[in-house]
């Protein structure tokens, strides 16, 4: 792993409502890096991930993606994105080729084989219709197409919730793959053993605002010391005390 | 192009099931009123199929809206196309115009339906199409732009409520003061006629181009919002309580006017406003100066006269008459049968014309309802002789060319149906205007054969008007012409005629022009006619095919009349006979060097 910052980003904000939304992120990731993003429910994870997938368009702070600096993520910085949101939705009526056939057009390193790649490591049908797929098949899928598209950095916003153990594993098997090709991931979780097992960079979230981020090395040793570490920088952050 | 075309294609997949319910049911209760128009033989009606249609297409256009576009925004559904690499103002923007796409799909559908049933049936010529299918295109927009504000305010009252009068509006068109014009706009049959056409061409233009605006600004605020939908419904609940506002207060002025109709409308004049020597005889939908009215005044009194005579000569069941003036009109038309008008006659014509021409169309009034009348092959044989007799007499000749009789005299088929009376075999073999002569010659002297009872019988039968399309004319002079009984002696000038007729020599019979006819189905049970002339001669110009049918009450409707010259040798009528439907044609042209019109038998055709 090299130290080149492929995404930086700097007191980005979303207020839904005056007190709710993202207040103040601040995140800085390395090319190769697997980074585990940390937070209770409501933190602010997956809105973060939304406005770094582009989905979401920020209203204050700055996004620096490969030295270049925006105000938000541009359409072809989303052209070296793969991302997975929590709960995928797809247009009803099409069957899982025809997607990918749509969405080739928008990618230019889409890859076929590593479409159908995924569609055999995960066991789905390409020619099943999407909106028949159960949820987790629809995490499976959307993460079929990430990987199809060869990005240069995943966001994968809790892509685990919902998946059996096999598709877990062959999804963090994929992604480790990935990692060693020089891949960068942004794993969104709230689970500290998905985050200790499979990431080597933690951020956490809590109320909309980065607490603190580093190497998982200084948050612990396993999964457990992790956790405890976890839970004392949630709790000083809740009492108002500098984690 | 090609990523608006996939998210056209995504969103199209993704409405999909709603998308054809709704194009279906625009189309399906439209073409089956033009079905059952078609069916019903009674004429088309064309603007009754796109107000329907236009009232389908709102309201449909309304529930498609909140169905589609206002579930995309709320059920996060457009998540899906925010994750791919379009900028999001192109991405906005593409969305919206592919729900416009969506929605007006049906609208080019329609407007390709209905201007081939049109063509076919010869409804409208080119031009006609042209500004029918950019009004109507206008109309859309100016529809999808009030829709699209209904659905994205996502208030189910508001839709409910928005909905209502839409339809109000539709139903309630009642012509009632110059304020409705603002609204005639939505009604076909009021904006294609009348006189403010263009004024509300412009409204509609106007209101279209904020139904293009709105996308534009929809897709800016999502673009710059993080929640679309409730960024949408603060932007047009606004807007669309100022539109409901409009609405209301229309559809109050409707519901007003509809409620004071029986004291807004002007029913013409009747029996009992002529006995009491009101002045005024007409109406009109367009309200008029009393400066205009002052101007025609004259005119619409000789016409209440006539219809006085009507009824004291003829005791013609005629209750009154209903002229309404339109500007457009080039020539006075049926409005309507008198049995909708409670018994009275409904004209629409060009008052202005009828002003400056009125003895001309007076002279000429029964002249025409006789010529029609005895144009219908139906008609007894012995009967056509006497009707174009007499109409040739009140004529005074001066309607037909001068002829030359030797031709026919010398005709040895036309001699032979002289002597076995064959009239109607005469009346084909001349053409009419020889053939009228010949009436008209054993007609003047002697009047003994139509007698005032036959002439009353026949004037009823002549204005019972139901179900016809033909030129309507008044007249008054007939009336003041016969007013004792009517003479007329065939047999003594006959055999005149006859006299006459064998002192003059023979020559060689030229062939009379003839057609063939073919049939080629274009469509399921819906042919097109194509005539090929034989027996053409440089001395045969104008040549006209005349295509029928016939009524239930057994009159011709005289539908088509194609002119061609005689060098084609080809015609196709741009008329489409349909399957099971019985027809008519004729053939006529002009002889040189007489101008005498001839007409050709009719020829019986059932695809």
């Amino acid at each position: 792993m090299n130290n080149e910052i492929i995404l930086q980003v700097k007191s980005l904000q979303l207020l839904y409502n005056r007190d709710l939304g993202l207040k103040s992120l601040d995140m800085t990731i390395a090319k190769g890096q697997k980074y585990g993003f940390l937070g209770r429910n409501g933190a602010g994870k997956s809105t973060s991930l939304q406005v770094l997938g582009g989905v979401l368009r920020p209203q204050a702070g700055t996004i620096s993606f490969k030295g270049e600096t925006k105000d938000h993520i541009t359409s072809k910085w989303k052209q070296s994105l793969g991302f997975v949101p929590q709960n995928p939705e797809f247009p009803n009526h099409a069957s899982a080729m025809q997607l990918a056939k749509i969405i080739s057009i928008f990618y230019p390193n889409w890859c076929d084989s590593r479409f159908h790649q995924g569609m055999n490591l995960f066991q789905l049908s390409s020619k099943r219709k999407v909106n028949e797929f159960s949820m987790g098949m629809k995490l499976m899928f959307s993460f079929v197409l990430a990987y199809a598209v060869n990005p240069e950095l995943y966001i994968l916003d809790e892509p685990t919730a919902g998946l059996d153990i096999i598709s877990r594993k062959i999804l963090f098997d994929l992604l480790n793959e990935e990692s060693l090709q020089g891949k960068t991931i942004l794993l969104s979780t709230h689970i500290v053993d998905d985050a200790a097992e499979n990431c080597d960079f933690l951020g956490i979230i809590d109320a909309g605002r980065t607490l603190i981020e580093g190497p998982i090395g200084d948050f612990g040793s396993n999964a457990r010391t992790i956790e405890q570490k976890y839970l004392e920088i949630i709790k000083c952050d809740a009492v108002g005390l500098n984690p | 192009m090609k990523k608006p075309w996939m998210i056209f294609k995504i969103l199209f997949r993704d409405n999909r099931v709603r998308a054809l319910a709704f194009w279906l049911s625009m189309l399906i209760v439209p073409m089956v009123d033009l079905a059952s128009q078609i069916t019903a033989k009674k004429g088309m009606f064309p603007f009754k199929g796109i107000r329907l249609f236009n009232l389908c297409y709102t309201l449909g256009l309304v529930f498609f809206y909140r169905h589609s576009l206002y579930k995309y925004y709320r059920e996060n559904r457009q998540l899906f196309l925010a994750q791919l690499p379009i900028h999001s103002v192109y991405r906005s923007f593409s969305e919206i115009f592919a729900h416009q796409i969506l929605a007006i799909f049906p609208v080019f559908l329609a407007i390709a339906g209905m201007s081939v049933t049109a063509l076919l049936f010869n409804l409208w010529n080119f031009n006609g199409f042209l500004y029918f299918a950019f009004a109507e295109f206008v109309y859309v927009m100016t529809v999808v732009s009030i829709s699209l504000l209904i659905a994205m305010s996502g208030r189910l009252f508001n839709f409910l409520l928005m909905t209502v009068l839409l339809s109000f509006i539709h139903y309630f068109q009642k012509p009632a003061s110059y304020g409705f014009d603002l609204i005639h706009f939505m009604d076909p049959a009021k904006f294609y006629t009348s006189e403010s056409l263009i004024a509300k061409l412009y409204i509609r233009l106007a209101i279209a181009s904020v139904g293009l605006c709105l996308p534009i600004s929809f897709a800016l605020i999502a673009y710059r919002s993080s929640r679309p939908l409730t960024c949408l419904n603060q932007a047009s609940s606004k807007i669309e309580k100022i539109v409901a506002l409009i609405l209301l207060l229309v559809g109050i002025s409707y519901f007003s006017a509809s409620k004071q109709e029986p004291e807004l409308k002007f029913a013409g004049f009747n029996r009992q406003k002529t006995h009491e020597k009101s002045t005024i005889l007409w109406s009109s939908a367009i309200p008029l100066e009393q400066s205009v009215v002052d101007l025609y005044a004259p005119t619409v009194a000789r016409l209440g006269k006539d219809i006085e005579q009507l009824y004291q000569n003829f005791d013609i069941p005629l209750s009154g008459i209903h002229i309404q003036h339109n500007p457009r009109t080039a020539h006075p038309m049926f409005l309507g049968s008198p049995k909708k008008q409670g018994g009275a006659l409904g004209i629409t014509g060009n008052f202005d014309d009828l002003s400056s021409h009125y003895p001309e169309f007076l002279h000429e009034v029964f002249l025409e309802i006789i010529r029609m009348e005895s144009k219908n092959w139906v008609m007894k044989e012995s009967q056509i002789l006497k009707w174009r007799g007499l109409a040739y007499a009140l004529s005074g000749s001066r309607l037909e060319p001068d002829l030359d009789f030797d031709t026919w005299y010398a005709d040895a088929s036309f001699r032979e149906s002289v002597r076995k009376r064959n009239w109607l075999q005469v009346y084909r073999e001349l053409g009419s205007c020889y053939f009228d002569r010949f009436a008209g010659a054993l007609f003047p002297s002697n009047r003994s054969e139509i007698k005032g009872s036959e002439l009353k019988s026949f004037a009823r039968s002549a204005l019972n008007i139901e179900g016809r399309s033909i030129i309507v004319h008044l007249v008054r002079n007939p009336f003041l012409l016969f007013d004792g009984p009517l003479d007329l002696s065939i047999e003594k000038n006959l055999q005149k005629i006859l006299q006459t007729m064998d002192q003059k020599s023979y020559s060689p019979k030229l062939l009379r022009p003839d057609f063939d006819l073919k049939l080629d189905e274009m469509y399921t049970n819906i042919y097109r006619a194509q005539f090929k002339l034989k027996n053409g001669s440089p001395e045969y110009h104008s040549i006209q095919i005349e295509i029928a049918q016939l009524d239930p009450t057994g009159w011709l409707i005289f539908d088509k009349m194609r002119s061609f010259p005689y060098e084609g040798g080809m015609a196709e009528p741009g008329f489409s006979f349909i399957k099971g439907e019985t027809y008519y044609v004729s053939l006529s042209w002009m002889k040189e060097p007489s101008g005498c019109r001839i007409y050709g038998s009719w020829l019986e055709v059932s695809p």
